[in-house]
């Protein structure tokens, strides 16, 4: 029974160390990074942030580092997907947005499905706030809701009436945009065409014949994957096949 | 391969009787159903895919289509038809179809193109490779023999069509028109234009340059209709032009037997019938030059054509630290949209900032032309009187089959010291409108990202609430606004005043049975305990009822007279005893008791 309990904690030990050394690890390749960026050798940079990401922490301040080290880089395809990522996580962050934008401005593609900005307007909540955000919202009218509903219970009044409905009209348009998120995200995919310029074919093939052109940076949606292929829409009417290497998926 | 026949007999399977028939037919009958339904579906399943390419003629002139149909059978397919290279496809659709003969069930993708061939001669569609879901076919190859022109097209046909370009030996980078132009002699309706691929060219159709026009050829009037498209040829060497090809409805007028009334072979009452056919043009041959090495001072822009080149600045005093704007402007006729900013020294006592640049240029039908403006924002960091240089635009030009150089005139700039920002001027009042300083947009004069994020929680893994918790956060409110509900509603039913007599009325009996009650207390206990169920019988809530009071009661919910009256005799017996201060003794308490309890049993029930 000692015997076991020494193992067991030896065990523990063993599983501290690990931890804390694979921490320490992350850190000191994220202060490579900060220190390679700053010292302009932007390549090792994006390799110690990319390194991080793919070890599995997602976090919008490391992927718009990410961001920055491909575009000083000049790796405009990876700059844009990073700082997509990015977007999904720290929408409002201004650094971010102004990066962002900086970086679309030397897209060369026009955009391909614009945004209807009546939409941005009607639905100003949805772009305005992250879904975590969303779904906090929806939660606490949930609850003002159910509060006024078990006040009225025990009251045996037909009090807050009203209110009573604005919140739960409230709270509906926050549920259903925070399950109309999990849907997009979900069954919506997009990505971003990482190399300088690349050939939208009719098939999957390398010889098929070339549809249209996109360059480095242009958004596109997936419409559905087979072997090594995607078909990929940039705007109406406007699908071909590209290799899945060719293109960045945001998540 | 599933050539077999179900029978459907009926006398053989019995069907019409059925209903009556003994019990040994109808097994026989279930038998012959399952039979029927294993046949149909080991046709369905023995039924492999299969692909076949057909074409609707393979004999065709120049100018003719030739529709080709790859049908799969059995499967859905994708085709690939990116190795036909000796026709061009112009259109294509797709149609599916099942059928039902003898019991099998056959299932057919029909993919119909419409080819129109490059060349004459013997043109070959190469076997097709048709992707389902679990295998790859292909189907077999196809040869097409277009025969040579025979004939003039024009002054001979109806509508034809020609595809020309300006110059057909252009220089690298130098802009070429090609132009579309379809010739009617009848009406035509329904016009689809799919113009050329322009592969080894950047193609841009001018604005507004189609134009119509009447023409005469050989005798013949002709509605021609005229498309202008400016090329500019990317790389040297002999490039191809495919034709240009127009789908439209042709309207021919209707042959028919010359009528006996005189009056229905006017062309006013005739029937004009519309034919479906698509006009091309031939294949254009462009043979594109490459530009001599360039031996010039500077660097080439790489700019084909005539060109200008002018500089201006918009300050040419100014102190340490102010912007001064150099516009650099470019004019033309060439491929003046490739214009890249001209090379500028700066001397190093400026600090340059590059903004985008600003174009006008039109697309005519005589090439590109207008100007390409590229501001450039100077800072100067120290005083004194600078110069810059002649900026240099070199280019080629077309004519003279030269590179030519333009200079612009060098810039003198004063730069004065800093203005003194040590004693600011102070302001007793809030200064008024007549001496508001003039307020400039501001404008971003260098281009570059914000710097990193540093802090160490981007380390931290950012987790969105997954579905699962954001609905259990929904739930539980709900859920516990029903247990408030539930326990709201227990605690009503406690609060009723029948439930709440009757309990004092159980609780009164239990207070009488007990030993060390004195003979009063017992007595009050089982007055109230009669008078409480009497109440809980007439649902109130109360603590006293008088004799009268409790006959309506009794009376009123049905009780009979002789029980009314045992009830009032019983209470009144008990609040004599009482009030009287009568001495009981154990038998009669006990009597009086399980009297009690039996009548309050009754008024209960």
């Amino acid at each position: 029974m000692k015997g076991f309990r020494y193992i067991l904690l030896f065990v523990l030990m063993i599983l501290c160390s690990v931890q804390t050394t694979g921490a320490g690890e992350t850190a000191r390749a994220f202060l490579d990074g900060v220190r390679d960026y700053k010292e302009d050798r932007f390549a090792e940079a994006a390799a110690a942030f990319l390194q991080i990401a793919d070890s599995g922490i997602n976090n919008g301040k490391l992927y718009y580092d990410l961001g920055n080290a491909y575009f000083k880089k000049g790796d405009i395809g990876n700059a844009m997907l990073w700082y997509e990522r990015a977007l999904k996580l720290l929408p409002h962050d201004p650094d971010l947005k102004f990066n962002y934008e900086t970086a679309q401005s030397l897209t060369k593609d026009e955009k391909g499905d614009k945004d209807f900005p009546l939409v941005r307007i009607m639905f100003f909540w949805k772009y305005l706030l992250s879904q975590t955000q969303i779904q906090w919202t929806a939660i606490l009218f949930n609850l003002i809701f159910w509060f006024l509903t078990a006040l009225r219970v025990t009251r045996r009044k037909n009090s807050f009436q009203t209110l009573r409905h604005v919140i739960l009209t409230l709270c509906l348009i926050f549920t259903l945009t925070a399950v109309y998120n999990d849907y997009e995200a979900d069954f919506i995919q997009e990505a971003v065409i990482l190399p300088a310029k690349v050939s939208i074919r009719s098939g999957l093939t390398d010889d098929a014949t070339e549809l249209f052109v996109l360059h480095a940076g242009a958004k596109v949606r997936i419409e559905k994957e087979k072997d090594d292929y995607i078909r990929i829409t940039f705007s109406e009417g406007k699908i071909g096949w590209i290799k899945k290497s060719e293109a960045g998926v945001i998540y | 391969m599933c050539d077999r026949t179900i029978s459907t007999d009926t006398e053989a399977t019995g069907l019409t009787e059925i209903g009556v028939f003994p019990i040994r037919y109808r097994h026989l009958f279930c038998l012959m159903i399952v039979a029927v339904f294993s046949v149909f579906s080991l046709c369905t399943a023995v039924h492999a895919a299969e692909a076949v390419a057909v074409v609707d003629r393979t004999r065709i002139g120049p100018g003719e289509s030739v529709e080709l149909m790859v049908t799969v059978k059995g499967a859905d397919g994708t085709v690939d038809i990116s190795p036909i290279r000796d026709f061009k496809m112009i259109s294509g659709g797709t149609s599916t179809s099942v059928q039902i003969i003898n019991g099998r069930m056959s299932r057919e993708v029909n993919h119909t193109y419409t080819l129109i061939p490059l060349k004459e001669g013997r043109l070959v569609i190469p076997p097709l490779s048709v992707t389902t879901d679990d295998r790859a076919l292909k189907t077999a190859e196809i040869v097409v023999i277009v025969s040579p022109k025979t004939q003039e097209k024009t002054g001979s046909e109806d509508v034809f069509a020609e595809g020309n370009v300006s110059t057909p030996n252009p220089y690298e980078g130098e802009p070429i028109v090609y132009t579309f132009k379809l010739f009617n002699a009848v009406q035509i309706a329904n016009a689809r234009f799919q113009r050329p691929e322009f592969t080894g060219f950047t193609a841009k159709e001018v604005e507004k340059s189609q134009k119509t026009y009447r023409t005469i050829l050989n005798g013949r009037e002709y509605n021609v209709t005229e498309l202008t498209i400016l090329l500019v040829p990317v790389g040297a060497g002999p490039k191809t032009i495919d034709p240009a090809a127009l789908e439209c409805d042709l309207a021919t007028r209707q042959t028919t037997r010359r009528s006996p009334f005189g009056m229905m072979d006017d062309p006013f009452f005739g029937q004009n019938r519309l034919e479906r056919r698509i006009i091309r043009t031939e294949p254009v041959t462009v043979t594109v030059k490459a530009l001599p090495p360039f031996d010039g001072k500077g660097q080439f822009s790489g700019l084909v054509g005539a060109f200008q080149i002018q500089s201006q600045v918009d300050k040419v005093s100014l102190n340490v630290g102010e912007s001064a704007t150099l516009s650099l402007t470019v004019s033309g006729a060439g491929n003046i949209v490739d214009a890249a900013a001209p090379e500028v020294l700066v001397p190093d006592e400026f600090k340059s900032y590059k903004d985008t640049p600003q174009e006008n240029i039109q697309a005519g039908v005589n090439g590109y032309s207008g100007e390409k403006v590229f501001r450039t924002a100077l800072v100067p960091l120290k005083e004194g009187q600078y110069t810059l240089a002649p900026i240099a635009l070199n280019f080629f030009d077309v004519p003279s089959g030269r590179y030519q150089t333009r200079l612009t005139d060098p810039i003198s700039i004063r730069v004065l010291p800093a203005e003194d920002n040590d004693n600011p001027t102070v302001f007793s009042t809030a200064p008024v409108s007549a001496s508001k300083p003039l307020k400039k947009h501001v404008e971003f004069t260098g281009r570059d990202i914000l710097p990193l994020k540093e802090d160490m929680n981007a380390l931290e893994p950012q987790q969105d609430m997954s579905p699962f918790r954001f609905w259990a956060f929904l739930l539980v409110p709900a859920l516990l606004c029903l247990c408030v509900k539930v326990y709201v509603t227990r605690t009503e039913k406690k609060e009723d005043p029948t439930s709440l007599m009757l309990q004092r009325a159980d609780h009164a009996l239990k207070d009488a049975c007990k030993p060390d009650v004195s003979a009063e207390g017992f007595l009050t206990c089982l007055s109230r305990s009669l008078t409480s169920s009497l109440l809980a019988k007439a649902g109130v809530r109360g603590e006293s009822l008088t004799y009268a009071e409790a006959e309506t009661i009794l009376l009123s919910k049905g009780f009979s007279e002789e029980d009314t009256r045992s009830v009032t005799h019983l209470l009144e017996r008990i609040d004599s005893a009482r009030f009287s201060g009568q001495e009981m003794d154990s038998i009669s308490r006990e009597t009086l008791l399980s009297e009690t309890r039996e009548q309050v049993k009754r008024i209960s029930k």
